[in-house]
C-alpha cells in the first residue's frame, strides 16, 4: 500500500467526486466527507459483490433502490452513505461477513455472495482511514471505472 | 421474487411514528441494527431481515435492559432478544424509507426460520459501530439519593422529577458528539425560533438516552431516614454534585444569584423576552455586539458552575448564545430547587443514612 502525497489529493478538488453536490452539501452543514484522515492511496482492497459483478455492485447506499435506510435524512448527515465499503485484506472481509451472516441470514441477498479484490490506485477516490478490523469508505472520483479494476471475484465461503 | 409471507395481525403504519432513533449499532453502507425508543420509554431493536429488488424488510423488536446491556457486552445473542420478545413488528420500506408498509405484528414463533439470527449471533467487534462500543463503554452503578427530616408527597415527586432533568440535561452535555444529541438539539433549537420550551429540551434529552445509560430505580426506602437507591451512569452522578455543590457553597451561590438577576437585567434592558418564562416568545434578530455578550455570561456560567471542561464542545452546537444561555438558565433554575432540600439535610446527594444505620444491619442468627 503507498500513500499518495497531500499535495496531489489537494489538486482533486471537490468536483471531482461523482457526489460531489451531495458531498459539498455534507461540507455545508459541517459534516466533513470525505472525512478527516482520507487520502489517496494504491492498494488492492476486497469488497463484497454480486456474481455478476454489475455497476450497482459500486452504487452507494445512497443511490441504491430501495435504499436500506431507516430515516429519510440519512445521506444528508451521514458521509458513509456515500462511500463504497472495502476491507484492507481478504480475510478481515470475510470475517466481518461472517459475523454479519450469523445476525442476518439474508445478508448475501442484500450485500453479495462473492468478494471482488479490486486494484485501487489514487484515480480512484479517496480512502477513508481504517479501522482496526480493516474497514474503509473508499469515496470514488467521477472518471473512476472500478468494475474495470476488479482483478479477481470468488465466493464468499 | 417474493418475500416470505409473516402470519401476524395487520398493523397502522401509525405505530412506528413515535419511535425516536437513538443509535446504529450494525451499519454496512446504512443500517441493519438500529436503537430506537418508543414513546414510554422501552428500547426496540430496527432490525433488517429480507430484500427484494424493490422492498427491504424490517423488524421492530423490545429489549430490555438488561438484554441489551448483554448484547453489547457479547453476553446475549441477537437471536436469544428474538426468541424472548414478546412481540415483534414487521414492515416494509421502499424508495422512501420513511414510509413502513405492510406493517404486521406477530412473535417469533411465527417469524420464518430465515430471519431469525443464528445461535452465536454476538455483536463482535468486527461489526459493532462505533457508537455501540461507546455506549457498551458506560457502566451504570448504584448511587444513592438520601432522604432524611419531614418529607410530603409533593417532596417526594419533585426531587425524582427534578434530579432526572438534571441528568438528561448532563447526558446532552456529556454526549454532544453522539448523533442523536446532537439531531435533538438541533431540532429543539429550530423549534426555538419559533417559541422554546425548557420543557421539551429536558424530555427530548431524556428521549434519546438509551435504557441502559438512564438512571433506574432500584430501591425506594423512607422511614426517616430513607433513599432512593439508582442504577445511573456515576460520572453524569458526580456533575449534578459539583452543579450543587455550587449552591451549597455561599460565595458560589451568591455569585451564580448575581449572575442570574444580572442577566435578567440585561435581557429587559435589551428588550430580549422570555427570560424565565418556560415557554419563551420568538427570538428576533439580536445586534452582534448583544450576542457576543450573551455568548461571554455562556461562558460566565460554565466557569461558575465548573463546567469548563464542555464549554468549546457546547459552544460548536448549531444554537445561538441566546439559545445557549436560555438552555443554562432553565437548568439552574431546576437545579435551585434542590437548595432548601440541601440546606435543610432533606437530601444527601451519594449516600444514604439509612444504610448506614444499626437498624439496618441484619440480625446475626
Amino acid at each position: 500500500m503507498t500513500l499518495s502525497t497531500g499535495i496531489e489529493r489537494e489538486h482533486m478538488d471537490a468536483q471531482s467526486y461523482i457526489y460531489s453536490a451531495q458531498l459539498s452539501e455534507l461540507n455545508d452543514s459541517g459534516i466533513q466527507c470525505p472525512p478527516h484522515g482520507a487520502s489517496s492511496l494504491t492498494l488492492n482492497a476486497w469488497r463484497w459483490v454480486a456474481n455478476p459483478i454489475t455497476e450497482h455492485c459500486f452504487h452507494p447506499v445512497a443511490v441504491r433502490n430501495p435504499p436500506r435506510l431507516l430515516k429519510e435524512d440519512t445521506p444528508s448527515k451521514v458521509c458513509s452513505c456515500w462511500g463504497l465499503s472495502m476491507y484492507l485484506t481478504l480475510d478481515q472481509s470475510v470475517l466481518a461477513f461472517k459475523y454479519l451472516e450469523k445476525n442476518f441470514k439474508m445478508a448475501r441477498k442484500r450485500l453479495g455472495d462473492h468478494v471482488a479484490c479490486i486494484s485501487i490506485t489514487p484515480a480512484h477516490g479517496v480512502c477513508s482511514p481504517s479501522d482496526r478490523h480493516g474497514h474503509f469508505d473508499l469515496h470514488p472520483y467521477a472518471a473512476a471505472n472500478l468494475n474495470a479494476s476488479v482483478a479477481s471475484v470468488s465466493p464468499i465461503p | 421474487m417474493k418475500l416470505p409471507s409473516i402470519i401476524g395481525d395487520k398493523l397502522e403504519p401509525k405505530f412506528f411514528s413515535k419511535h425516536t432513533w437513538n443509535a446504529d449499532l450494525i451499519e454496512f453502507e446504512g443500517p441493519m441494527l438500529s436503537l430506537y425508543r418508543d414513546e414510554q420509554g422501552q428500547d426496540l431493536l430496527y432490525v433488517w431481515l429480507d430484500c427484494t429488488e424493490r422492498t427491504n424488510r424490517w423488524g421492530v423488536i423490545p429489549v430490555s435492559r438488561g438484554a441489551l446491556r448483554g448484547y453489547l457486552e457479547l453476553e446475549v445473542t441477537l437471536r436469544d432478544i428474538f426468541i424472548n420478545s414478546s412481540w415483534i413488528a414487521t414492515f416494509s420500506t421502499g424508495i422512501s424509507p420513511k414510509r413502513r408498509n405492510s406493517a404486521k405484528i406477530t412473535t417469533c414463533e411465527h417469524l420464518p426460520e430465515v430471519y431469525l439470527p443464528d445461535e452465536d449471533s454476538f455483536l463482535t467487534p468486527e461489526i459493532a459501530t462505533e457508537a455501540a462500543s461507546k455506549l457498551a463503554e458506560e457502566v451504570t452503578e448504584e448511587y444513592f439519593l438520601g432522604l432524611d427530616g419531614d418529607m410530603y408527597i409533593d417532596d417526594i415527586a419533585a426531587i425524582p422529577r427534578i434530579y432526572q432533568q438534571l441528568y438528561s440535561f448532563h447526558y446532552g452535555l456529556e454526549h454532544l458528539h453522539r448523533t442523536a444529541i446532537q439531531s435533538t438539539l438541533g431540532r429543539l433549537a429550530g423549534n426555538w425560533t419559533g417559541g422554546f420550551s425548557a420543557v421539551h429540551l429536558f424530555s427530548g434529552l431524556n428521549q434519546v438516552t438509551p435504557s441502559i445509560h438512564r438512571a433506574q430505580v432500584v430501591e425506594m426506602r423512607y422511614n426517616s431516614p430513607g433513599h432512593i437507591k439508582l442504577d445511573l451512569l456515576p460520572s453524569l452522578a458526580k456533575q449534578i454534585e459539583i452543579s450543587a455543590r455550587q449552591l451549597q457553597d455561599n460565595d458560589a451561590y451568591l455569585a451564580l444569584e448575581e449572575f442570574y438577576s444580572s442577566t435578567y437585567r440585561y435581557f429587559k434592558e435589551n428588550n430580549i423576552n422570555g427570560f424565565d418564562d418556560e415557554r419563551d416568545s420568538i427570538s428576533h434578530a439580536l445586534p452582534p455586539q448583544v450576542l457576543q455578550r450573551l455568548d461571554e455570561l455562556v461562558s460566565f456560567f460554565f466557569r461558575l458552575m465548573h463546567w469548563d471542561d464542555h464549554r468549546a464542545q457546547f459552544g460548536e452546537l448549531n444554537i445561538d448564545s441566546l439559545h445557549q444561555l436560555r438552555a443554562l438558565l432553565a437548568y439552574y433554575r431546576r437545579l435551585r430547587k434542590l437548595k432548601p432540600y440541601l440546606d435543610s439535610d432533606k437530601l444527601f446527594l451519594g449516600e444514604s443514612r439509612l444504610v448506614n444505620t444499626p437498624s439496618d444491619t441484619p440480625p446475626e442468627l
